[in-house]
């Protein structure tokens, strides 16, 4: 036990002397989160800036409906609107990005009314916010005919009436109350969509980095052989078992740590709300069960460190791709993705993570975390395997 | 497994047979290093000497035979086996971003060692390899020489009761090299049986007991240096520098009845003889008697280069 653990103690202070593990396991991953907080805090929180909207009306008579809607101070919280004279004055208005979005109002050759709306096309959002919001304008318009449709023309202003007095009682009440989601379990606190993505984009960053971490501390095992002090290992009076069960041991406290270094990190750093410290605690382990496992078992499939940089460069990628590590802020994921991120331990790692972060039920990460742990154990025994296979040529001796 | 006798070898090669693929490295190699002795497994490249130190490490399997130390199978025991050896690796085998103290711990720990003991045995083998003074460095602001120091201060930690010493003056300055060497001595007078192995003759000779010759695998010749020498009846040599009439002065050491053979190569004559204090005052009574000049003279007693050159036909270095 004291050879085991000597192993791993001397391996963590060479880590410590190690520019380039530290940068890699602690600087790298806490920089580029810094950099995606930042990217966050301009559209993060309940502060949704009105989307800047140009009405150009260019129909004929004098319809003050959609125009009433419009400067309704309900739409107000999502639209700052302003009007131009002629379609020319919108685009222009458009051009010098003192508007987002113009909404034309015609109607050609005396017809319907008709709306177009003119956006850069470079908005991703926010122009739909305009166009959602019109949407419903001309949904309660549609409403009104519905509402006449078929009555004699004596009653058919009578419905209209009723129906806009309807809308009007309505719309006096705060509508963004009634539309708040709130999580299934009422214990956990509330959090605006784009709080709940920037936690994940950040958990699925911090989750891939352990994965390099480790692969990048099993790798001292190729540099011991590099240096020559592997064989001297051997050749002492410890059983090759306890070599290995060393390494793992390093492999696994050097994960647990940058682990606890993000985990503390990440709320205080980045203002992420992690999830409760059981949940948590329970993400942790499976973390660095599958991270310790995986990394062990690609260094086990190599025999330099000048193989470890083409392999782990690729699979740690890779495998963070299909584990759904780069795809976290992606909303509406075709099913399949989920599926192959399930095949994958960092797709089980970071689903505890994610799991914990947004606040489900503890036997739910639990279950998570024991699949971790099995996947974990899977691949430590694969490469514990390759490895007596590889270091042991007298039997006895391991 | 019941303990060994107290008076078994320290090391016992028997029947050793290795091969990597259809080559066979090692054929049939049996020797034995008693305690206290210092016995240096002499051979060139390609020997078989780091396949033999292989084995006994516990590092290689053999096709056939067996390896003990103190009487322990490396095979059947190989964990007691290697508790009982200090290893000094042929090329470096140390934590270069770690200092000479931290390394020592290390290695001390891997050899079971800990507490006061621990720290006490640091302190003596950072004395012993003269390291004290800069224990706290990094090995990587080391000269080469004090890297080959710690290098066989790490298998000295422990206290064992058989070294193995693998070429550890390879690539070293003069110095470091008598350093090291003399270390070599003091731990065989202290009792320790040594196996240490070179392709340098001057080295096998100096620290000795015993030596026993490797080549291409086999086990050619063994014993005390006297013995390897009277084995192949190798007779003095005197070797001549004769400027001015060489050949004249040759004809008179040829007609001497001590000297077996008289060869020439440019000015420099060698005589094959058996007793070089009888011939010497009689070689230059002939010089005197002919117009001759000797500018320089050397006695090169058989050695076991020679004893190389007689069972193989062929230099250490070739």
């Amino acid at each position: 036990m004291g050879a085991l653990v000597a192993l791993a103690v001397k391996d963590l202070r060479r880590s410590v002397r190690s520019l380039f593990l530290m940068g890699m396991a602690f600087a790298a991953p806490l920089a580029i989160c810094a950099i995606i907080a930042a990217a966050f805090a301009g559209s993060g929180g309940e502060d949704f800036e009105p989307v800047r909207v140009a009405l150009v009306d260019e129909r004929p008579g004098d319809d003050e409906t959609l125009r009433a809607m419009w400067e309704d101070k309900a739409v107000g919280a999502v639209l700052a609107p302003t009007r131009a004279d002629t379609l020319e004055a919108g685009r222009a208005l458009l051009e010098d990005e003192t508007v987002e979005v113009v909404v034309v109002l015609d109607a050609p050759e005396g017809g319907a009314t008709r709306v177009r709306l003119y956006a850069d096309a470079a908005g991703a959002v926010r122009p739909h916010v305009a166009e959602a919001v019109f949407d419903g304008m001309l949904d309660v318009q549609h409403g009104a005919v519905v509402v006449a449709q078929g009555a004699p023309p004596q009653e058919a202003a009578g419905r209209v009436a009723g129906y806009f007095s309807w809308l009007s009682s309505t719309s006096a009440a705060d509508v963004r109350a009634r539309l708040d989601v709130q999580p299934p379990d009422p214990a956990v606190k509330s959090r605006s969509m784009t709080e709940r993505m920037k936690a994940r984009v950040i958990l699925a960053q911090l989750v891939f980095f352990a994965f390099f971490g480790a692969a990048f501390a099993g790798q001292t095992l190729l540099r011991e052989e590099e240096e020559g002090t592997w064989t001297r290992l051997r050749a002492t009076a410890q059983p090759l078992w306890v070599l290995l069960a060393g390494k793992a041991l390093f492999v696994a406290v050097f994960v647990s740590v940058q682990t606890v270094v993000f985990l503390v990190a990440a709320p205080w750093l980045f203002g992420i709300d992690v999830g409760s410290a059981p949940a948590m605690g329970l993400s942790a382990i499976g973390l660095v069960s599958c991270t310790t496992g995986l990394g062990l078992a690609l260094v086990s499939l190599i025999r330099t460190n000048k193989q470890g940089g083409p392999l782990i460069g690729a699979a740690m990628p890779l495998l963070g791709m299909l584990g759904g590590l780069f795809t976290a802020g992606v909303a509406n994921l075709p099913p399949v993705m989920e599926v192959i991120s399930l095949a994958t331990p960092t797709g089980w790692a970071f689903r505890a993570f994610d799991l914990a972060s947004s606040g489900a039920r503890l036997v739910a990460v639990a279950t998570t975390t024991a699949v971790c742990i099995g996947i974990g154990i899977g691949l430590a025994t694969f490469a514990l395997w390759r490895f007596r296979r590889r270091y042991a040529p007298i039997a006895g001796a391991t | 497994m019941p303990a060994p006798e107290v008076t078994a070898p320290a090391i016992d090669v028997e029947g050793l047979v290795c091969r990597y693929g259809d080559t066979t490295v090692v054929d049939g190699v049996s020797f034995s290093v008693h305690p206290g002795e210092l016995v240096s497994l002499l051979g060139p490249n390609g020997a078989g000497k780091s396949t033999t130190i292989s084995v006994i490490c516990g590092l290689l399997a053999p096709v056939a035979g067996d390896a003990r130390i103190l009487g322990r199978s490396v095979l059947s025991d190989p964990l007691h086996a290697r508790a009982q050896l200090g290893i000094v690796p042929q090329d470096l085998a140390l934590y270069e971003d770690l200092s000479a103290r931290e390394n020592l711990t290390f290695w001390g720990r891997m050899a079971g060692l800990s507490g006061r003991r621990l720290q006490g045995r640091v302190d003596d083998v950072l004395a012993l390899i003269g390291l004290a003074d800069r224990s706290k460095d990094k090995v990587d602001t080391y000269s080469g020489g004090m890297k080959r120091r710690l290098n066989i201060g790490a298998a000295l930690v422990h206290e064992p009761r058989v070294i193995i010493m693998d070429e550890p003056t390879v690539g070293i300055d003069p110095q470091s090299r008598r350093h090291i060497l003399d270390s070599v001595k003091a731990l065989n007078r202290e009792g320790q049986a040594i196996l240490y192995t070179t392709h340098h003759m001057e080295e096998a000779e100096e620290l000795s007991d015993r030596v026993v010759i490797l080549d291409h695998g086999k086990l050619i010749a063994a014993g005390t240096r006297a013995e390897l020498v009277a084995q192949i009846g190798e007779k003095t040599r005197l070797r001549f520098v004769v400027p001015e009439a060489r050949d004249e002065v040759m004809r008179a050491w040829d007609a001497l009845d001590e000297v077996d053979s008289v060869t020439a190569h440019d000015d420099e004559v060698v005589l094959i003889v058996d007793d070089a204090d009888a011939v010497l005052p009689r070689a230059f009574d002939a010089v005197a008697a002919t117009c001759a000049r000797v500018s320089h003279v050397s006695i090169e007693p058989p050695d076991l280069e020679a004893v190389f050159l007689h069972l193989t036909g062929r230099g250490l270095r070739d």
